[in-house]
């Protein structure tokens, strides 16, 4: 468990340096990082843990004694899932650590506190599904199928539809859910014949179904209103695409949640010089982008300069992440119809529409919402070249 | 009062009817078997094989009878295993305890599994149980570094954290050293006295230093039910010693059941089980429980 809580705080340590004025990135980078590696640490260790009676012989000891097998069997698992709790505390100690030393402050350190969150249900799943199926089957071997799906899904997202992903804050809901209905599943059934004719109790009869229940409607959920064009496209999304960006004419449109939830559109804030930028959050150029965004709104604010960024993940809780990790204050928008695509412009809606590149990208608009500069890659976050595009329109437009 | 005396309470019976287990690929574990097993230390003796263990399985609720049924404590072993399980102690034959635990730490975890809940009943329960096997110098010893005696005492403790009125014991001398072994009886001689304990064992030494009574099981039937002293009038009248050498030696071996064997200068005494006395110079002896045990399992044999 030391080394194990060492090992967790070493990754922790490495994720945790990144680009950016707050911890935004490096919270996104270290929930990633939990979600992927400590994940597969929780595969092996509830697996493991879902085993150990019988590899120890204690099976006998244990079952010959009063207490009700639902309550053995979840009570194994709480046990096991904690200490991978504990490894995930001593991964984000790292990374603020991390963040500390290398930066000197670890401003916006909210964000962590919401990745911890995330993660700690992405490791639920984990869990509960190695934990489970090892039970289940009586090998830890059937818990390394847990494993798979993790390495599968990530391996695989060019051909995944984003529901599949259980580290998907959208997602989270639902795989809580399935892990829920799995360890019902597992304390209802294992060792059934253990409890004679006294009835399983009441939580343990219920909470399969419920699980499941639940999973199935979330799951429906995700699909119907999300899109995702590897399982259903949404019409909404479907008609941003449709629009354009040239130059000189009226920006394509679109109606986005930002940071706070709020859903927001370009036509709430008319007359504004907007500089629209598309960015990967997850990368060091879009957090580079985004605070390049943060010095235009606090110089040009006052004069009707509005940045509003539009984080192009998979994940639609990173833009919210980075947004209160970077402590920014202009809209920072959740593209929900962002998917798996090789190319960026394919990977969004609202990319496509803006006929996207390379991320981060930059459209500079007049007060009228026409586009009036369009830049991408290294010059999208390029001081000088941003200042003279938005002083430009300035100094044609003052007011 | 110790919380372990049950003195006083109502003594516990062991009620079993047709009680049987059959395993996949035909094997019968246990015939239909009837006991009815009362106060004091009641031995199973038989070979490795005879079905010791899985009616001690059945009857701590772990393996799950073919037919037949089996009460504790007035309990049904198939239907109320909750209750079973709550009137029993049971230490198995071959246990592993978490190694990384102390001894304190992993009562404290079985006592938990008893549901003892207060934690100040459950610290006295244990301190008592740690006492009473004589494990007090170890009891912030970690598991993995007990001696074999050792952790079968922590073994016994854990079995005695509920007070059990019934205390069920799967070969606990098996493996020991003679001073452990010795002293591992001693306790359950003095855990018999206000409880019910069912020992099993393959050591007639077992059998001939504690139990009260004894089933002599041999391939899942049971040859005997009674006392020591009556298991070893079973073949009273029908062992013989004999000094012999050479090919009488070889004859007598072959010919008849043989018990022991002495060596005696030149010759050798030969132990032997007969109805009458195998030849010239038999002289009959008194039957010891090892003759016994020996005649029951050839009779066992003859009858499969």
């Amino acid at each position: 468990m030391k080394a194990a809580l060492v090992f967790s705080a070493l990754i922790g340590w490495s994720a945790g340096n990144a680009m950016g004025d707050g911890a935004g990135l490096s919270a996104l980078a270290t929930g990633d990082a939990a979600c992927t590696y400590l994940a597969l640490v929780a595969v092996y260790w509830l697996s493991l843990a879902a085993a150990r009676d019988a590899a120890l012989s204690a099976t006998s000891i244990v079952l010959s004694k009063p207490q009700p097998t639902e309550r053995l069997v979840v009570a194994r698992f709480l046990g096991a899932y904690l200490q991978v709790l504990v490894l995930l505390v001593g991964l984000f100690i790292g990374a603020a650590a991390s963040r500390w030393i290398h930066s000197g402050a670890v401003a916006g350190s909210s964000a962590y506190l919401a990745q911890y969150g995330r993660s700690a249900v992405v490791l639920f799943f984990a869990s509960s599904a190695a934990y489970s199926l090892a039970l289940m089957a009586g090998t830890p071997l059937a818990g390394a199928l847990a494993g798979m799906y993790w390495i599968v899904t990530l391996a695989g997202q060019e051909y995944l539809a984003k529901v599949y992903y259980p580290y998907y804050t959208q997602n989270l809901a639902m795989f809580g859910s399935l892990g829920v209905f799995l360890i019902g599943m597992a304390a209802r059934l294992h060792r059934r014949g253990r409890r004679g004719s006294a009835p399983p109790q009441v939580w343990c009869r219920a909470a399969w179904p419920v699980g499941l229940i639940s999973a199935l409607i979330l799951a429906r959920g995700i699909v119907l209103y999300g899109h995702d064009p590897l399982m259903l496209e949404s019409p909404v999304m479907a008609e941003i695409s449709r629009q354009d960006a040239v130059m000189h004419k009226r920006s394509p449109g679109f109606l986005l949640p930002d940071q706070n939830g709020r859903l927001t559109a370009l036509s709430d804030t008319p007359g504004k010089v907007f500089v629209i930028a598309l960015v990967d959050p997850r990368s060091d150029e879009g957090v580079l982008m985004l605070d390049r965004l943060r010095d235009l709104h606090e110089r040009y604010g006052g004069q009707g300069v509005l940045p509003v960024a539009v984080c192009i993940a998979n994940d639609e809780g990173a833009a919210r992440t980075v947004a209160h990790g970077e402590r920014l204050r202009y809209p920072v928008l959740t593209d929900w119809g962002s998917h798996h695509a090789p190319k960026a412009a394919e990977a969004s809606p609202v990319a496509g529409a803006y006929r996207v590149t390379d991320l981060p990208y930059v459209a500079v608009t007049d007060r009228r919402r026409r586009v009036r500069e369009m830049l991408e890659g290294i010059n999208a976050y390029d001081g000088p070249q941003l200042d003279k595009a938005v002083s430009a329109r300035l100094a044609e437009e003052p007011k | 009062m110790s919380p372990f005396s049950q003195r006083g309470a109502d003594k516990l019976k062991v009620e079993i009817e047709g009680l049987r287990k059959d395993y996949d690929g035909g094997v019968v574990g246990l015939y239909e078997t009837d006991l009815t097993i009362g106060e004091g230390i009641f031995a199973l003796l038989g070979p490795n094989g005879a079905g010791k263990s899985t009616l001690m399985s059945m009857l701590t609720t772990l393996l799950e009878p073919t037919a037949g049924s089996a009460r504790v404590a007035g309990f049904d072993i198939r239907h109320r295993k909750e209750q079973v399980r709550g009137v029993l102690g049971y230490l198995p034959q071959d246990f592993g305890l978490y190694p990384s635990l102390t001894v304190f730490e992993t009562l404290d975890y079985i006592g938990l599994l008893y549901n003892l809940r207060d934690r100040a009943e459950r610290t006295s329960r244990i301190e008592e149980a740690i006492a009473r096997v004589n494990l007090g110098e170890v009891r912030d010893r970690q598991i993995a570094h007990l001696s074999g005696g050792m952790h079968q005492r922590v073994g016994l403790a854990q079995a005695l954290l509920n007070n059990p009125k019934l205390l069920i014991v799967d070969e606990p001398t098996a493996g020991l050293d003679p001073e452990e072994r010795i002293r591992v009886r001693s306790m359950l001689t003095e855990l018999g006295r206000d409880r019910v304990v069912i020992l099993s064992t393959h050591l007639i030494e077992d059998v001939a230093a504690i139990a009260d009574t004894v089933a002599v099981l041999h391939r899942g039937r049971i040859r005997y039910v009674g006392t020591p002293a009556g298991m070893r009038d079973t073949v009273r009248g029908q062992v013989w010693q004999i000094s012999a050498a050479g090919d009488r030696l070889s004859e007598i071996r072959g010919r008849y059941t043989e018990t022991a064997l002495q060596r005696d200068g030149d010759r050798v005494l030969v132990r032997v089980i007969a109805e009458e006395a195998p030849g010239d110079g038999a002289t009959p002896v008194e039957p010891t429980l090892d003759d016994a045990y020996i005649g029951l399992m050839r009779e066992g044999g003859r009858a499969n």
